[in-house]
């Protein structure tokens, strides 16, 4: 009996200590934590390098991973008139034909890639007060804030209404990560970020933000919501004397990597798998995982013949497996061209290291144009016509333009920025997208309507919702 | 007990009713529900229609002129200009119908004109502040105020001078005078300066505004230099034509150089078509 009170007394000690509050101190070194992580510089800086490595994506064939920017071509170009499927079959086809379901893994994949990027973007946002040096923490937080503003700008065109999340939420915070927002409110954080980047950015990366980035997608995203164009304009202009120019040869473009045109890419490294990408692979004939994705239409092709220049040759050409085809030639596997059948390479091409180009020069000019026409439907003026045949020139179509229709443009556009996913944004932002791709569409035996404009909500994020986040019309 | 079991269970079990589907026995739980929005094209009197109806199978559009169509998207271009009734009946097959209608405002949109530059007190004739003819020509972050001449020789009698460059430096700035973008002006205005060693007076026409001179050279858009040395008078007459680019409102810089003294006056402002 004695003994059985010894014991009680010292199961009660025990239980009174451990309720102290130091019962885990000191902090375990050996364990690291997201709480505990961020404590220097050099960490932070590590937190910027992974908001480029979450666009880069993970180069796998697994549907769990999250494929980032690699997968972006799916649900842009692949929607416009530009690219199909080679087969018309499987998930992918959902984007030639325009019967895109909400169980799409592929939307899911592109969505559940940039909100990750917004919260890796939003953990560096979070951290910023162990970077002792104020500069660099500015520079910093102008990084985040640029690419926070990137993801965002690709979700909003894509998704309209989306969750806006400007922080490091908690999994049990299920109302903001589930309630959709305004189309402005999101604009409203894509334009203050980006002016607060551009007021800290210098020009000194091209593989991660730069103020010149910053300047021309914060043109970008004032000419999409058709406001602001003497900004526009003058961001364009800005961008224009910063030093970049465009390559004499339009090849080199792709394959000279990081070259004067290059204002914003997405850089990859060959034969890593932890830094390739795949989709160069998937756009040849059954080199990745797919049978060939990405192909080029009918009508795309019709368009660079006619207005391409020098251009055409190096934008597509025939699939040498399958002699009634054709691929895209801008972004073949490390440069090769796949010998005799155009799909034999030396190198891995699952593994590729072509970086992938976000913002180049020649998108800038052309901005440049569009700024300037504004909302009219043609220009004339001096520095437009220069911008254009700027771009021009570089194609050998050296004949003087002295007027440019908002069509002009717009066709130039799709020539010169070919399969490089501008083509269905182009295509909203000048109002076109209901003429152009209502009539591939019927020329095709697809089923385009105006609510295709507008991927679904993945279905998995409106089902763990529990019933808050309301689905895109037309789905 | 199993007895008392069973006859529950035959109790409970004979309480069932059958409940046979008919045709149109159950309520269409999903109906539909017509809704569309509306946009303009290039063509002010074109419009499309893009359907946003849920749970429905068959559209039929009324576009409020007489014109109406079956597609699930619409398009219509009217005869002229007015307000329009667009009506969307969605349909499901079993027959439950939604309509959504939308007045449709069809005016043709303006072209507005470029604005034409106002420089005020552009002849040094018009007293200002305190009675000051150099309002609002006067800066005194780019440097000190231009002096102004009285002479019968002058238009309207008053003219801004600029004395000795070297001893007395002035300038004349005159900000905010609002411009279209993109729009080619011309600016008009007289100059003389008198006999002497040599000298000149510099007109410049600035994108925006600036706070310092120093800042001036980068945001010029156009500028004159006259260096014609005749006296007081004749009056040389100068013409600068310029776009006005990626700005919403001009500046107007006057300096010189020398020792000789300058004069100008009469700024006049037009769009150069």
């Amino acid at each position: 009996m004695k003994k059985i009170k010894n014991l009680t007394v010292l199961l009660i000690a025990v239980l009174l200590t451990s309720c102290s509050s130091d019962f885990l101190e000191p902090a375990p070194t050996s364990g690291v934590t997201s709480s505990t992580y961020y404590s220097s510089t050099a960490e932070v800086e590590a937190a910027i390098i992974n908001m480029y490595d979450g666009i880069q994506g993970v180069n796998s064939t697994d549907n769990d991973d999250n494929h980032g920017v690699m997968y972006e071509f799916y649900v842009t170009e692949m929607r416009s008139d530009n690219t199909r499927t080679k087969s018309g079959e499987g998930e992918a086809a959902q984007f030639d034909n325009f019967n895109v379901t909400p169980n799409n893994g592929i939307i899911s994949d592109y969505y559940a890639s940039f909100y990750n990027v917004i919260y890796r973007a939003n953990v560096v946002l979070d951290n910023l007060g162990v970077v002792d040096d104020a500069t660099t923490s500015a520079a910093f937080e102008g990084e985040a804030k640029f690419v926070r503003a990137y993801a965002y700008f690709n979700l909003v065109r894509l998704f309209g209404d989306i969750p806006l999340i400007d922080r490091v939420i908690s999994p049990l915070e299920t109302e903001v990560q589930f309630t959709r927002v305004p189309t402005t409110s999101v604009y409203a954080l894509i334009e203050s970020d980006l002016t607060a980047a551009i007021d800290v950015l210098n020009n000194e990366y091209k593989n991660r933000a730069s103020k010149a980035a910053a300047q021309a997608l914060l043109a970008k995203v004032y000419l999409t919501q058709q406001k602001n164009y003497t900004e526009a304009q003058v961001l364009c202009e800005a961008v224009m004397s910063s030093g970049f120019s465009l390559q004499d040869n339009f090849n080199d473009v792709f394959y000279n990597e990081n070259n004067s045109e290059i204002i914003f890419a997405i850089g990859y490294v060959p034969t890593l798998s932890s830094d390739s990408q795949n989709f160069s692979a998937e756009w040849m004939n059954a080199v990745g995982r797919t049978s060939g994705v990405n192909y080029v239409t009918t009508e795309a092709r019709a368009a660079l013949d006619a207005a391409g220049g020098d251009r055409t040759p190096y934008s597509y050409r025939q699939d040498l497996s399958q002699l009634s085809q054709y691929q895209v030639a801008k972004y073949l596997p490390n440069g090769e061209d796949g010998g005799a059948n155009g799909k034999t390479f030396v190198s891995d091409a699952t593994l590729a290291g072509n970086d992938w180009i976000v913002l180049r020069y020649a998108d800038v000019l052309l901005m440049h144009v569009e700024a300037i026409m504004g909302a009219s439907t043609e220009t004339n003026v001096g520095a437009a016509l220069a911008s254009f045949q700027e771009v021009r020139n570089r194609a050998g179509l050296t004949t003087p333009v002295t007027n440019i229709t908002k069509d002009e443009l717009l066709l130039e556009r799709r020539v010169e920025l070919a399969f490089e996913n501008h083509r269905l944004f182009d295509l909203i932002r000048f109002g076109r997208a209901e003429t152009v791709l209502s009539s591939y569409s019927a020329d095709n035996g697809y089923s385009y309507s105006s609510t295709d404009l507008l991927l679904p909500i993945p279905q998995n994020e409106i089902n763990l919702s529990n019933g808050v986040m309301t689905q895109n019309p037309g789905y | 007990m199993i007895m008392m079991v069973m006859a529950l269970v035959f109790l409970s079990s004979c309480d069932y009713e059958y409940d046979l589907p008919e045709a149109n026995s159950k309520a269409d739980e999903t109906p539909p529900e017509a809704n569309f929005s509306a946009a303009v094209t290039d063509d002010y009197l074109t419009y499309t229609f893009g359907n946003t109806s849920t749970s429905a199978t068959d559209y039929f559009w009324e576009y409020g002129d007489g014109n109406s169509s079956t597609g699930v998207d619409g398009k219509n271009t009217y005869p002229d200009e007015g307000t329009y009734t667009v009506t969307l009946t969605a349909s499901d097959k079993l027959g439950a119908t939604s309509t959504y209608t939308m007045a449709i405002q069809v005016v043709e949109p303006e072209v507005p004109d470029a604005i034409v530059p106002q420089i005020l007190n552009p002849s040094f004739d018009e007293p200002g502040d305190n009675g000051k003819y150099t309002t609002p020509w006067v800066d005194s972050n780019m440097g000190k105020t231009i002096q102004i001449s009285s002479s019968s020789s002058f238009v309207g009698g008053k003219s801004a001078k600029f004395p000795n460059a070297t001893t007395d430096p002035r300038v004349g700035y005159q900000k905010g005078i609002a411009v279209t973008p993109n729009t080619d002006y011309a600016i008009t205005y007289n100059y003389s300066i008198e006999t002497g060693d040599p000298s000149s007076v510099t007109v410049a026409i600035l994108g925006g505004t600036v706070t310092s001179l120093g800042d001036a050279a980068a945001a010029t858009i156009k500028s004159h230099v006259g260096t014609i040395q005749a006296g007081k008078t004749p009056f040389e007459t100068v013409t600068i034509t310029f776009n006005s680019g990626a700005n919403n409102s001009i500046s107007i810089l006057m300096t010189n150089t020398g020792t000789a003294t300058g004069y100008v006056e009469e700024f006049k402002a037009a769009v150069n078509k």
